[in-house]
């Protein structure tokens, strides 16, 4: 399993990704992530422990963003090496990386 | 396209390509070695049919030469690159305490030249990717068709091996309808790429234009410089061995390569020993009035350089434009000429099968030519020498102002390197500060990273036993005060 999403009683989805998210994991965790974000207020990426992202990751990242209004949507507990690659990106704030 | 609509375009591939090169910065050297090793092999897999493109497409050169070029660009390429370590810690000497740690660049933009379309793309794709850093391919507007099909084919190849989406971009995705282009659409889109602050390097291989725009878009560039080679026989030289090698580097795909020989100098001992060896290997040389007429066609006054008629074509149709006939298997046109510079304009680089020839009184005189024509518009690229004398080559060496100086070698293949010598396998051959680039090296992976250097503490030990107080000390000379602090080393 590459990510699981739970949603808590404030309509806060957490969707916890697991080991390397290469191209092939980031087909099977768009398919979780989009069906469990439906309806949410509040959708938060937690990358603890993830240590590889591949460019399909950034593009999940985008459009889960899209789904809730601007400032609800986070990343948490990103590695070093993966915060390196938001920032290089130019993408670390707009997605809200904390 | 308005400059602002450039500025679009430019702004959807340089961000396409920042994502692409944060990916990379997390790519360790095994995965990258994965990658340009199934980008090599698809585009050797497919030399063949870009070759006949870019012919087909450029109407310049010969595919069966371009066959080796593109190998040159893949295979060649690869083997000079595929061992050197290019992601994370590159060498760690653990007596001077240095670390040295490898960072990709970022974006790249490729300008590519219509004379070696394909092959071009693949080595720059290839560097590139090795390097970690995205390519933006920028083909000349005479090959976008072959350019893309190649780039379209590394990418796929490295997206087998899960590079970064969009690693490899180009900027047009179909042949230019002439009919309907404005070459200022062109420039505007080269304009905005060049000069995007997202862009981190231009590796501009092209005419003097284009790589003058690269070095003042303020963003970092390698460039090329024009060749006009010099090539030297000696009387040292082995001379059918010599002229056997200048022709078939000459007439290798029609002479497009830039470091391709343009003028032969010889000393007048062994001129018609020279003369005679190029008429038995297919050399023809051109009377006063057959120089004349040829000068016309394949020199464009108005603007001061070749013109493009005659560039990557055959002798039979050089021969044609010009109004001459020529013997049939004439391999190579030369041209006896008096002299250097603007009056003799087949002193100029011209990328076909033509030759200025000059024969020197001696030694001193032939030498005095090649830095003629070193001087008139070859400055830092390539000469060439054959010879058996190292006293002569060394001191051919020193007086050339040249990136390479190619001994008893092909120069169009000796340049690029990998074929007939050590030199890295390039085809963006610096010319140095006399060309107006950065470099004289043959430019390849080493250019496409940052290199960190972690320095651990070593300490100077003559400084650390030196009395300090003696830096102060206005009693005392200079000469005084460096050998106290040369004592006991």
């Amino acid at each position: 399993m590459s990510v699981e999403c739970s949603r808590l009683n404030n309509g806060k989805i957490v969707c916890k990704f697991l080991g390397r998210m290469d191209t092939t994991r980031c087909v099977e965790a768009e398919k979780i992530v989009m069906d469990s974000i439906d309806a949410a207020e509040v959708i938060v990426f937690d990358l603890d422990g993830v240590e590889y992202i591949a460019s399909s990751f950034l593009r999940l990242c985008g459009k889960a963003s899209h789904k809730v209004v601007d400032g609800n949507f986070s990343i948490v507990n990103v590695t070093p090496s993966v915060k390196k690659v938001f920032k290089i990106a130019g993408l670390a704030e707009r997605l809200n990386l904390r | 396209m308005t400059t602002e609509l450039a500025r679009q375009k430019a702004d959807v591939i340089l961000s396409k390509a920042r994502e692409a090169a944060a990916i990379f910065s997390q790519i360790d050297q095994s995965h990258t070695d994965r990658i340009v090793k199934a980008v090599f092999e698809a585009a050797f897999k497919n030399r063949i049919k870009l070759a006949k493109m870019a012919e087909k497409e450029t109407g310049i050169g010969r595919w069966e030469d371009k066959v080796v070029k593109n190998t040159v660009g893949s295979l060649l390429v690869y083997e000079d690159i595929k061992d050197v370590k290019t992601a994370g810690v590159i060498s760690d000497d653990r007596e001077s305490g240095i670390m040295e740690v490898a960072q990709p660049l970022g974006p790249i933009l490729a300008i590519i030249p219509v004379t070696n379309p394909t092959s071009t793309v693949i080595f720059k794709v290839l560097i590139s990717l090795k390097s970690r850093n995205p390519i933006i391919i920028s083909p000349h507007q005479k090959a976008v068709g072959c350019c893309v099909e190649a780039a379209r084919i590394c990418y796929e190849a490295a997206l087998s091996e899960d590079a970064p989406e969009d690693c490899i971009q180009w900027t047009r995705d179909e042949p230019i309808d002439f009919a309907n282009f404005d070459i200022n659409d062109y420039y505007a889109e080269t304009q905005a790429l060049m000069t995007h602050p997202k862009l981190a390097l231009i590796l501009a291989t092209g005419g003097g234009g284009v790589v003058k725009a690269a070095y003042t878009s303020g963003t970092p560039a390698f460039g090329v410089g024009s060749g006009n080679v010099p090539v030297f026989i000696d009387k040292s030289a082995d001379i059918p061995y010599s002229i056997a090698n200048i022709l078939a580097s000459k007439t290798f795909d029609n002479g497009t390569i830039c470091a391709s020989e343009q003028a032969i100098v010889t000393e007048k001992s062994i001129t018609d020993k020279v003369i005679k060896e190029f008429k038995t290997q297919g050399g023809y040389f051109l009377s006063k009035d057959e120089v004349e007429k040829v000068e016309k066609i394949a020199y464009d006054k108005k603007r001061g350089v070749m013109s493009a008629d005659v560039v990557g074509q055959s002798v039979e149709k050089i021969a044609k434009l010009a109004g001459i006939t020529v013997p049939a298997g004439t391999r190579v046109l030369l041209a006896p000429l008096a002299g250097v510079g603007p009056d003799y304009p087949i002193s100029s680089e011209i990328l076909c099968p033509l030759l200025a020839f000059y024969s020197a009184k001696d030694f001193d005189s032939a030498m005095k030519i090649c830095i003629d024509l070193n001087f008139y518009g070859g400055m830092g690229h390539s000469a060439s020498i054959y010879a058996n004398d190292e006293a002569v080559i060394r001191e051919f060496a020193t007086e050339m102002n040249a990136g390479r100086i190619l001994v008893n070698t092909p120069s169009s293949q000796g340049a690029v390197g990998g074929i007939y010598n050590k030199l890295h396998t390039s085809l963006t051959l610096g010319c140095g500060t006399t060309g107006k680039n950065i470099t004289t090296d043959n430019v390849t992976v080493k250019h496409l990273i940052n290199i960190q250097r972690v320095a651990r503490r070593r300490n100077n030990e003559r400084l650390n036993n030196f009395d300090k107080k003696l830096l102060y000390d206005e009693t005392l000379s200079a000469e005084e005060i460096i050998a106290r602090y040369n004592s006991n080393y």
